[in-house]
């Protein structure tokens, strides 16, 4: 899937929206999504709304989303409801949650029902007003109920119920809540903790753990300026040593890594420090970590429109956007026609929607999970079955001769059979010298199993190739991540922009790519029966393999210099290699979704 | 135990002891028993025994609770022969302000309740492929007005 401008323009956007104003259906889909169309850049699983040959691709449409950006429009989603309501964001929150976002219903409810029972029911006190100084220092004979502390201590209570704990046990209460709804604590209390409170209880944890390591800071100055401890003059004495040897340390620190995790490329490795940041914020901070879970809650409730990226460590959603189609209104129905959704989060990790593995295309989802099972299944014993055993004329169980006379009994349907000739053995007349090679019957058995033999040959050829270029996608990711260093290094010999060094990240991108498409359309080739569509199918996949090679020779190249004496090189040949790699997935689209190309009994 | 030691403390001292509801002396702090009668219910007239296994993060986790030798145990459609008890506050629904006391007092007024002397369907189901810790059973509460 090509989606080498997923960035639209803007102006582009109005132009090819006037364009498709022509008919009425179009006007109207327009009208339904135009908001969002102005309002943000709307990417494509497919570059162009036709192939070459014409046929209409139904792309899908999408955004890649964050956290917070759904938190946002959740956020807009309850001030929309409060407008009506009137009770504050905090209870419209809640009456949200416990509704499931379906504010629809919930209107309904607030409208025909007692609104006294339903926010009970809810979860909500008398009052929808947040009372100020939740958290207070409680007088002394106060005991706190969880930890059985004594007070003075600081304490934390919900507007309308007086069920106090100190601030310790209340925040430790709520991060080990699953929901992002959490009930007072008091078993017989149904008030849950509204955004508005546990915004005072945040503020609160938050100030007390900066005074803590400020406090700590301190006191560390001060064991400082005090008079040292032997210890503390070794340390003081050996750490200029450290400091004149840091730079090795760094380095080997760095070789370290990249030895550990070779699969890591630079890009990863930064997504996996950022999540763990984002973590971390969210941990520190309890009223962020409440609006991530009622994101995470979201978005798995409504699964259907977003999906998060399957990647490790990646915390990016896509959003759907429904289909550039008057004939397609699901992914089901768009799989179901042979297309492939690809689709690229924030951080450029492309996906399947449908089937949420990574980037497959140009087999249908189908294929890929037909092929992993029997990737799964075969190839570790296929070759040893190949060389040693024979399969039952009868019932095709594969069986091991491991000594004895030829006089076979299959164990699995008893059939009795000639080693040598496999024709039945009522016809050896217990002789046990094989004498009707010739015979006919036997000659039919052993073409029999000579064509189970053929297809296994088939997998194993095609097999091979998928594994051979598996094998070169994971050795480029290794050896180009090596190399991402170098993507700085051009940048400050050259002194231009990144923008003039991105040539090369760009072209490690569609080599890698364009691997990914080799590898799988190896695996799609074998469920398609033998025709002319076929061979011009494998012209197609050859003549990419020769782009594919021609720009890996590219990265042969290893002094800087030359590399940005090379630019031109490199942007030919991986634009050469773009178009044809578009190309080909639009072919091998046109085969699939037309037709015409027929797919052997394999797959099921 | 860390955390929990002070309040475990603090809930034996103060667990008052009555004729229904007897704390077992015990060696080990995290390891509890507490012996329950069920007064006017003809299913139960006997004496049962509760073992409460107290873990690092309680009173923030529940504790395992189950029914235990040498007494019987109690038939109920809730509770399972080898012990195990389906009750939500001992598992989705525990809350820290829940103690020993309010536990066992919880599954007393399930006891005393009740008027179906049977074990829960799928009773021998369960109980050979139960896990030791009921913390680790699936639960699925459907059925609340028993």
């Amino acid at each position: 899937m090509s989606d080498y401008e997923f960035e639209y323009e803007t102006e582009d956007e109005y132009s090819n929206l006037e364009s498709e104003a022509d008919s009425l259906d179009d006007l109207d889909s327009e009208d339904e999504i135009g908001d969002v169309l102005r309002a943000d850049s709307v990417h494509y699983s497919f570059k162009n709304k036709q192939t070459a040959g014409g046929l209409c691709t139904h792309r899908m449409r999408y955004k890649p989303v964050e956290a917070d950006e759904i938190e946002a429009q959740l956020k807009a989603r309850v001030a929309n409801v409060d407008t009506i309501l009137q009770l504050g964001a905090d209870d419209c929150t809640v009456l949200l949650l416990k509704y499931g976002w379906n504010d629809q219903k919930l209107l309904e409810d607030y409208t025909t029902q007692e609104p006294e029972s339903l926010r009970r029911e809810c979860g909500l006190g008398p009052e929808s007003r947040v009372r100020a100084r939740l958290v207070r220092e409680s007088e002394p004979q106060f005991l706190c109920q969880i930890c059985c502390s004594d007070g003075p201590l600081y304490t934390f209570q919900l507007s309308w119920c007086d069920h106090r704990y100190c601030v310790d046990c209340y925040v430790r209460y709520i991060r080990g809540g699953q929901s992002a709804l959490v009930k007072c604590p008091d078993t017989s209390c149904a008030l849950y903790v509204r955004p508005g409170e546990l915004e005072q209880l945040s503020t609160f944890e938050e100030q007390r753990v900066r005074q803590q390591e400020e406090h700590e800071n301190q006191l560390r100055k001060q064991s400082v300026s005090g008079p040292l401890t032997s210890e503390e003059i070794m340390a003081k004495y050996q750490k200029p040593l450290v400091d004149s040897s840091d730079e090795e340390l760094d380095e080997d620190q760095e070789s370290d890594e990249s030895a550990e995790d070779a699969l890591f490329n630079f890009h990863e490795r930064h997504i996996k420090q950022q999540r763990l940041e984002k973590q971390n914020q969210r941990n520190k901070i309890l009223l962020r970590r409440y609006w991530y879970t009622v994101v995470v809650q979201y978005t798995k409730k409504h699964f259907k429109t977003f999906k998060n990226c399957p990647a490790i460590d990646c915390e990016c959603f896509i959003e759907y956007l429904g289909f550039d189609s008057d004939v397609i209104t699901s992914v089901e129905e768009y799989v179901a026609h042979k297309y492939i959704p690809i689709v690229q989060c924030s951080n450029g990790h492309r996906f399947c929607y449908a089937c949420l593995s990574e980037d497959h295309a140009p087999a249908t989802c189908t294929v890929v999970q037909t092929w992993i099972k029997t990737c799964a299944d075969e190839t570790e014993t296929s070759h040893w079955i190949t060389a040693n055993t024979k399969d039952c004329p009868k019932c095709s169980s594969p069986i091991e001769k491991n000594g004895g006379c030829n006089h076979m009994t299959c164990g699995e349907c008893h059939y009795q059979f000639c080693w040598i000739c496999l024709g039945d053995w009522s016809r050896h007349k217990n002789n046990y010298v094989c004498t009707s090679f010739n015979d006919e019957e036997s000659k039919k058995e052993r073409e029999k199993q000579e064509t189970s033999r053929v297809s296994l040959k088939r997998y194993l050829f095609y097999f091979d190739l998928f594994e051979i270029h598996r094998v070169s996608l994971k050795k480029d990711t290794e050896f180009l991540a090596k190399l991402e260093h170098r993507v700085q290094e051009i940048q400050q010999r050259a002194k231009v922009s990144w923008i003039e060094a991105h040539f090369y990240r760009e072209s490690i991108d569609i080599l890698l790519r364009c691997r990914i498409t080799l590898m799988w359309s190896y695996a799609l080739m074998f469920y398609f029966k033998s025709s002319a569509e076929k061979g011009f199918l494998e012209r197609t996949q050859s003549n990419l393999s020769n782009h594919v090679e021609a720009l890996s020779k590219l990265f042969e190249i290893t002094p800087t210099e030359k590399v940005i004496k090379e630019k031109e090189a490199f942007l030919t040949k991986s634009n050469a290699l773009k178009s044809c790699h578009e190309k080909c997935i639009e072919k091998f689209m046109e085969s699939l979704v037309l037709g015409r190309i027929s797919f052997t009994s394999e797959l099921k | 135990m860390g955390f929990g030691s002070n309040r475990i403390l603090k809930e034996l001292k103060q667990f008052q002891a009555s004729d229904s509801l007897q704390l077992i002396p015990s060696d080990d702090i995290s390891v509890q028993y507490v012996d329950m009668k069920v007064g006017n219910n003809p299913l139960y007239p006997e004496t049962y025994r509760l073992r409460f296994i107290i873990e690092d993060d309680y009173p923030f986790a529940p504790p395992q609770v189950q029914f235990v030798g040498p007494n019987k145990i109690p038939i109920h459609p809730h509770i399972y022969s080898n012990g195990h008890i389906c009750l939500n506050i001992l598992y989705d629904g525990w809350s820290p302000a829940n103690s020993l006391r309010t536990v066992s007092l919880s599954v007393q007024s399930m006891l005393s309740g009740n008027t179906d002397g049977s074990r829960p369907e799928g009773d021998h189901q369960y109980c050979k492929s139960a896990p030791k810790n009921p913390l680790h059973s699936k639960w699925v509460f459907d059925d609340d007005s028993i």
